[in-house]
Order: structure tokens, then sequence, then C-alpha cells
């Protein structure tokens, strides 16, 4: 009798590694080039993924890998995305309420990239704060201030505010609360 | 377009709902495109590589 090989598995994830991939990139062709090479990896390693461990765990950390080393080698180009996607958040949400989802995915790249990781892992992966700490190769409590600071600074982004003089009007308005404390006001 | 309810309270716990709401809502859009050619044919490659090598 054969055992089954994990490497059949990997098709399974792959739906959720692009979608990790796209909201840690932002940006849609990086991210499949990175779970192209995370898939390679993958492939070519599979004796180091321990059978009966979470698949899914060693894939996104592999990913996360492969997208911290890349982002270092080409780190000025990273580092201007965020100007460009701050023009873009303009529109201020409407009275009933709702806004787009555009301007969440907006908001959503506005944060640091150790920021919008942990969410992602523990807010829409599912992962718990003690996996998605191994993962990043980071103490839990580290895990668990980027997750609540990720949530606050969204909430910020998004106009979630007591005060309603500070609603996001236009984009100058909008590059200062993207680029400084709301409380600076 | 898919429209996000925002919460105008500043209750903490709902806020956070919200947000990991949306968040599952951006990464579903991404799972429900399903998977790309381009990794068929890789994972494809991948095996009939191994298989030429004789190693599986």
């Amino acid at each position: 009798m054969t055992r089954p090989d994990p490497r059949d598995e990997l098709v399974e994830h792959l739906p959720a590694m692009r979608a990790f991939a796209i909201s840690l990139t932002r940006n849609g062709a990086t991210a499949d080039d990175m779970v192209q090479d995370t898939l390679v990896k993958a492939w070519t390693n599979i004796e180091k993924f321990q059978v009966g461990t979470n698949m899914r765990a060693w894939l996104f950390t592999i990913l996360r890998n492969t997208y911290y080393s890349s982002r270092r080698k080409a780190k000025r180009e990273v580092s201007d995305v965020d100007g460009v996607l701050t023009e873009g958040l303009a529109e201020k949400p409407a009275h009933d309420g709702h806004m787009q989802m555009t301007d969440f995915r907006k908001a959503l790249a506005l944060l640091k990239d150790e920021q919008r990781e942990a969410l992602l892992l523990v807010g829409a992966s599912g992962f718990s704060y003690e996996e998605a700490a191994d993962m990043c190769g980071v103490a839990v409590g580290t895990i668990k201030s980027r997750t609540n600071r990720a949530r606050a600074r969204l909430a910020e982004l998004l106009g979630h505010h007591d005060n309603e003089s500070l609603e996001m009007t236009d984009d100058a308005t909008m590059s200062v609360l993207s680029s400084s404390k709301v409380s600076s006001f | 377009m898919p429209e996000v309810m925002l919460v105008n309270s500043g209750n903490k716990d709902e806020r956070e709902r919200v947000i990991d709401d949306n968040l599952k809502r951006v990464f579903d859009e991404t799972l429900d495109e399903g998977i790309p050619d381009r990794f068929k044919d890789l994972l494809q490659k991948l095996k009939q590589q191994d298989s030429e090598k004789g190693t599986s």
C-alpha cells in the first residue's frame, strides 16, 4: 500500500494562497508570481512538510518568506505604492454608513505589511494567534498587538469616528489622515 | 459593486466584527476565482518532471 502523496493536496490550498498573496502584495501579478515560486518550493521540498501538521500554515509560511525576501530586494519599489494608493482613497463614506469595497481594499493596502499580514492570518484566514505567531516567527503578544493596531488603523482610515468633523472630505484631508494621527487635528 | 457596512457606533467589538467580515469578503472574492490555468499547468509540469526522473 502506498502512502498518499502530500503534494496532491497542494492544489486544494492554491485559492487561499492566492488570496493571502494578493492581500499581502497588493498586486495581482506579483502575487501570482509569488504563489508560483511558493508552489515550486513546496513541491521540491515536500519532504520537509510534516505529515499530519497544517499544510496551509506551512505554505503560507513559505509564501510570506518569499514575499519578505523579495521585498528586501526591491524596497524602494514597494514603498512607492503607498503614495499612489493614498491618492485614490478620497471617497468619503456615504451617510447611510455604506462604503465601496474598493475603499476597504485601499485602506487595507495602507497598513504596514506586518500589521496587514497579522490581520489577514487571524481575521481572514482563520489561524489562531498561536499559529500566526509561529508562521511569522514572533511572540503571540506581538501578533495580538499587530492585529489590534491593524483593526484600529483600518477603522480610522474608513472613517469610524465618533467625531463627525473628522470625516474624509477630499484628497488633501485624506492624505493628512493617512500620514498622521487623527488626534493631531 | 458590492457594498460594505460601516459601523457608526463606537462599539469596538462590533467594529472588529465588521472589519473581519470585510476582510473575509476580500478573501472570498479571490477564492471564488478558482485556480488559474498557469498553476494547473505548473503542477502538471512538476509531476511530469518527477516521473521522468523516475522518482515517483
